[in-house]
C-alpha cells in the first residue's frame, strides 16, 4: 500500500467514470472471544443466541423486500437460501449445545458450528453445493456481528460517494448497493460476463474487474477515480488527471443531452437505410432503460439470471418473467435465448464434473439435448408468453443441422401437448440459431433453411475462431473481434440472411460497440442488438453514416491482413463521428 | 422405526430449492428423520444444511429412516418427495 498516486488496471465492464472515497469490503475476520461463560449464564446466552438468530433472520428479510420492491422479485430470491439456513436446526442445536457443555460464549459457540458446517461443504464435490458456501459466510458475518451488538452495515448505508472496493461481490451484495451513493466498484477478480458485471451494468455503476490485487492496493477513504471506459483506477490521483476526468464527465454530461435530444430521431443512414436498433437485457426490468434509449423491441434476453438462484426456476416464474418483457414490448418482437449455461457461465446450476476445455464441452444446447424435462420447461414457459405478442426463441451453441432439427422437434412436442391442454400460445413463434461456432457459418446455407432467423454472437464466434479465451490475460490480446477471419463469416452470414431470406441480428458487444458500426453496415448488417445505454451512441453514428460508403468500408477491411489494421483504418474513416471517448487520444 | 431406500431422479439431484422442500416436508412431523447415502450416514432429515451435504445427484440411492409416532406417514411422503421432480420440470 502506497501513500502516493498510483493506478489499477483491469476489464472495463460496465463504461462511465465515477468518483469518490473508497470503501474496501472485506468478509469474515471478526475477533471471536474466547472466553467461558459460567454454568448460571448458560440460559441467559442461549437466549440471547436464539433472539440474535431471530433479528438476523429480520434482517435478511428486510433486505430482501427492499431488493424486491426496488428491483423485482428474480433478484430478491437470492436470499432465499441464507434464510432457510439461518433457520436451520443443526445450526441451532449444535451452538447450543456448544455453550450449554463447553460454557462456550454464543459468538465462539457459532463460529465453531459454522466453521464445522463450512469445512463440510468445501468437500462436497458438487460444484453447485459447494458455492453455497458463499451464503455461509454471509449469514456467519451477520449474526456475529448482530452478536457484538451492532448492526450489519452492509452496502447499503453509505452517507456519501463512495468507490465500493472488494475481492469479489456476491450477487446478494450487488443488489444491495445505494445507487445514489455508490459511484463506482473495483473487484479483484471477475470476467466480463460475471453477475456482479451484469448487475453493475443494469444499475449503470462504472465498473473495474480483474484488478488482481486492487482491494488490497488502496486505504479506506482515499480519494479514487474509476475509468469505466478505459477500464483503468486512479488511486489519490492528482490534481491535473482529477482536471482532466472533471472535464472528461462534464463532456459525458453534455454528449449525454445532446443525444437525449435525439432519442426520438430514427435510426436511419443518410441515405435513408433503416437500420433496427434491438435490446440486450439480462433482467426484465431493464425493459424501462431499452425502451428510453429508443429500443425497438429486445433482441437478446439471456436467461441465464433466472437460472442463478438457489433453485431452478419453476415454469410458472419463467412464464411470468417472459409474459413481462413479451408484453411490455408488444407488438414490437422480443427474442428470448434459451439458457446458455457452461463454459464461464453458469456450469454449477447443473451438475456438470468439471472439464478439461468448458467452452468445448456441454453447454448450451447440448445440456438442452441431454436434459429434455429442463429444456421442455423453458420451452413450455416461452410458447405459453408467445400468445402475449411476438415472441423468437434462439439457440445457442448450436454446431450441426442435428441438434436445430431435434431442439424444433421438442418444441413441437411441447406444442402438441399445449394444444392438448388447451394452453394458449402463437403458432407463428419463431426458432433461431445463434451463430457462434464457425461450423454453422460456413454452412449457414444449410442452417437458413431450417431457422427463422440467425443471430450472430460475436463475443464467442470471436473466441471459437480465433481459438482464444478472452479470460485469459496470457492470451487475451489475440481475441479481437476485428480480426478478418471473423469479419469473413459475419459477411456469409449476412449474405445468406439476404438470399434465404431471414433476418440476421447481430448481439455480440461489437453491436454496442461505435468503432465497429460503420463496419457492421457495410457488411449488410441492419439489425443490431447492444446494452440500452449504447443505442443513443450507436445511432448517432448511423445516422453520419451513408450505407454505399459503409460497403466500400467493409470491402477494405475484408481484404485486410489483421484486426490491428482493421481498427486504425475504422478509426481514421470514423474521426470526428466517433464518441469523445472512443478517439485514440483518450483511449487507453 | 423404519426406513426405505429412494433413487434419486431429478436430473438435477438434490440441489438447494429440493433440499429446502424436504426439510418443510420433514418438519411437519413428530418422527425423527436421518437421511443416508454411501459412507454418508445419520444426516438429519429437517436441516438444510444436512440434506445439502448430502449431495444427492440423480441416480443416487439415498435410505431415509424414520423413527417416532407418526414414522409410517413421514417416511411414505418423504420417500415420494424425493423421488419427485421437486417442480424443477413441471
Amino acid at each position: 500500500m502506497t501513500a502516493s498516486y498510483h493506478m489499477l488496471s483491469g476489464i472495463s465492464a460496465a463504461p462511465g467514470v465515477g468518483m469518490g472515497r473508497a470503501y474496501i469490503h472485506r468478509k469474515g475476520a471478526t475477533v471471536i472471544s474466547r472466553r467461558r461463560i459460567s454454568a448460571s449464564q448458560v440460559d441467559a446466552e442461549i437466549e440471547r443466541f436464539l433472539n440474535t438468530l431471530h433479528m438476523a433472520g429480520d434482517d435478511i428479510r428486510r433486505i430482501r423486500r427492499m431488493v424486491a420492491s426496488e428491483q423485482g422479485e428474480e433478484l430478491a430470491q437470492i436470499f432465499d437460501a441464507q434464510l432457510a439456513m439461518i433457520e436451520d436446526v443443526q445450526i441451532k442445536e449444535q451452538t447450543q449445545q456448544w455453550i450449554r457443555e463447553k460454557l462456550y460464549s454464543a459468538e465462539r459457540a457459532f463460529s465453531v458450528t459454522l466453521q464445522q458446517m463450512k469445512k463440510m461443504f468445501r468437500q462436497i464435490e458438487n460444484e453447485y453445493l459447494r458455492s453455497r458456501l458463499s451464503d455461509v459466510v454471509d449469514i456467519e458475518n451477520r449474526v456475529l456481528v448482530r452478536l457484538a451488538g451492532g448492526e450489519t452495515h452492509g452496502l447499503q448505508s453509505f452517507r456519501s460517494n463512495v468507490i465500493v472496493f472488494a475481492h469479489d461481490l456476491l450477487p446478494s451484495e450487488m443488489v444491495q448497493l445505494e445507487r445514489r451513493q455508490v459511484k463506482g466498484i473495483v473487484l479483484d477478480s471477475g470476467g466480463t460476463t460475471s453477475h456482479a458485471a451484469i448487475i453493475a451494468r443494469s444499475l449503470g455503476i462504472p465498473i473495474v474487474l480483474g484488478t488482481d490485487s486492487g482491494s488490497r492496493r488502496v486505504e479506506s477513504g482515499s480519494e479514487v477515480i474509476v475509468d469505466g471506459n478505459g477500464g483503468v483506477v486512479h488511486i489519490r490521483p492528482g490534481e491535473d488527471i482529477v482536471r482532466e476526468y472533471r472535464s472528461q464527465m462534464r463532456r459525458q454530461q453534455r454528449h449525454r443531452r445532446d443525444l437525449d435530444a435525439k432519442k426520438t430521431l430514427p435510426a436511419e443512414t443518410s441515405d435513408g437505410l433503416s437500420i433496427t436498433l434491438l435490446a440486450n437485457i439480462d433482467l426484465p426490468k431493464e425493459i424501462e432503460l431499452a425502451v428510453d434509449n429508443g429500443a425497438r423491441g429486445v433482441g437478446m434476453y439471456r436467461t441465464e439470471f433466472l437460472y442463478l438462484n438457489y433453485r431452478l426456476p419453476s415454469e410458472e416464474e419463467q412464464f411470468r418473467a417472459y409474459a413481462k418483457i413479451v408484453e411490455a414490448m408488444a407488438p414490437a418482437p422480443v427474442t428470448i435465448r434459451t439458457i446458455d449455461l457452461g463454459g464461464d457461465k453458469l456450469s454449477h446450476v447443473l451438475d456438470v464434473k468439471t472439464e478439461d476445455n468448458p467452452f468445448l464441452g456441454w453447454r448450451g444446447l447440448r445440456i438442452c439435448l441431454d436434459e429434455p424435462g429442463l429444456f421442455k420447461t423453458q420451452l413450455r414457459a416461452l410458447l405459453r408468453a408467445s400468445s402475449l405478442g411476438a415472441l423468437r426463441i434462439l439457440l445457442p451453441m448450436i454446431s450441426g443441422t442435428q441438434e436445430l432439427v431435434r431442439a424444433r422437434a421438442l418444441m413441437e412436442e411441447v406444442k402438441d401437448e399445449l394444444r392438448e391442454s388447451g394452453e394458449p400460445f402463437s403458432e407463428d413463434a419463431e426458432l433461431g440459431v445463434m451463430v457462434e461456432v464457425p461450423s454453422v457459418a460456413l454452412m449457414v446455407d444449410r442452417f437458413a433453411p431450417h431457422c427463422d432467423f440467425l443471430s450472430l454472437g460475436t463475443n464467442d464466434l470471436t473466441q471459437y475462431t480465433l481459438a482464444v479465451d478472452r479470460g485469459n490475460s496470457k492470451v487475451a490480446s489475440l481475441y479481437d473481434p476485428f480480426h478478418p477471419a471473423v469479419l469473413q463469416l459475419i459477411k456469409t452470414v449476412a449474405d445468406a440472411g439476404v438470399c434465404y431470406e431471414k433476418p440476421v441480428n447481430i448481439c455480440g458487444e461489437m453491436a454496442g460497440d461505435p468503432l465497429a458500426t460503420v463496419l457492421l453496415i457495410g457488411l449488410g448488417l441492419n439489425r443490431l442488438s447492444l446494452s440500452p445505454g449504447l443505442i443513443p451512441e450507436v445511432k448517432e453514428i448511423i445516422r453520419s453514416t451513408d450505407s454505399a460508403q459503409a460497403r466500400r468500408v467493409a470491402d477494405a477491411c475484408l481484404s485486410m491482413e489483421t484486426g490491428e489494421e482493421v481498427r486504425s483504418y475504422l478509426e481514421d474513416v470514423a474521426g470526428e463521428s466517433l464518441p469523445y471517448w472512443m478517439r485514440s487520444e483518450h483511449r487507453a | 422405526m423404519i426406513d426405505k431406500t429412494v433413487v434419486i431422479t431429478n436430473p438435477l439431484g438434490i440441489h438447494a430449492r429440493p433440499a429446502a422442500l424436504i426439510v418443510q416436508e420433514a418438519a411437519q412431523f413428530a418422527a425423527e428423520i436421518t437421511l443416508s447415502k454411501g459412507d454418508v450416514a445419520h444426516i438429519n432429515g429437517k436441516s438444510i444444511m444436512g440434506v445439502m451435504m448430502l449431495a444427492a445427484e440423480n441416480g443416487a440411492e439415498v435410505t431415509i429412516t424414520a423413527d417416532g409416532d407418526d414414522e409410517v406417514e413421514a417416511l411414505e411422503k418423504i420417500a415420494a418427495l424425493m423421488q419427485s421432480n421437486f417442480e424443477d420440470t413441471v
